[in-house]
């Protein structure tokens, strides 16, 4: 069974009305690197998963599942 | 003055001195234009660098970084392959050189394969830096 984090990073910024560049700037990471964890090519750290929990302020399952590919 | 910018001066000035030394016992006759076309050639090379990095911090809009763990990964990633590439295709350099019979590799044709290969190492880096 392959699993695979998915994230609603994406969707959760658009509802707050954040920008990628604002968002950037926010937790000092490259634009690149937040549009490839909207994509899901890329897994965040841990520092940084914590980073956009608390820059978000919801729970960490809102934000990360482990879905079946 | 930061601390930086000493440990920079002092590397110069150290680096400089080591290459005058070795220069100056290898090629005892070095005539003065060549010193001087090096030292010119090295300090505008410094020079524009540093110029460019100016240049695109003072353009640069946004208060974003230029390099995060993303980034650090890439790059440690592709020095990883580089590593594996650079071995097996001296190696395989070799082998072929060996099988159409030569015998001595120059130092001037092995310092040119390895200026080569850290030119190629440097615009990886920064091709692998901006993805």
């Amino acid at each position: 069974m392959d699993l695979k984090v998915k994230n609603r990073i994406k969707e959760i910024r658009l509802t707050k009305g954040i920008s990628q560049i604002q968002m950037a700037e926010d937790l000092q990471i490259t634009r690149q690197t937040i549009n490839a964890v909207e994509n899901h090519k890329y897994n965040p750290s841990l520092e940084l998963a914590l980073k956009l929990i608390s820059y978000f302020d919801v729970a960490l399952d809102e934000i990360f599942t482990l879905e079946e590919e | 003055m930061k601390s930086w910018h000493i440990i920079i001066a002092c590397t110069l000035v150290f680096s400089m001195s080591i290459g005058f030394y070795l220069g100056n016992l290898m090629v005892p006759d070095l005539p003065v234009g060549t010193v001087v076309a090096g030292i010119i050639g090295s300090v505008v090379g410094v020079g524009i660098v540093l110029g460019t990095i100016k240049f695109r911090e003072n353009r640069k809009k946004h208060n974003v970084p230029d390099v995060d763990e993303r980034t650090w990964i890439n790059i440690k990633n592709f020095y990883a392959i580089s590593l594996y590439i650079v071995l097996f295709g001296s190696m395989l350099i070799v082998c072929l050189l060996f099988a159409l019979g030569t015998e001595t590799i120059e130092l001037g044709f092995l310092s040119i394969y390895l200026l080569i290969l850290f030119f190629l190492l440097v615009i990886g880096t920064f091709v692998v830096k901006r993805q």
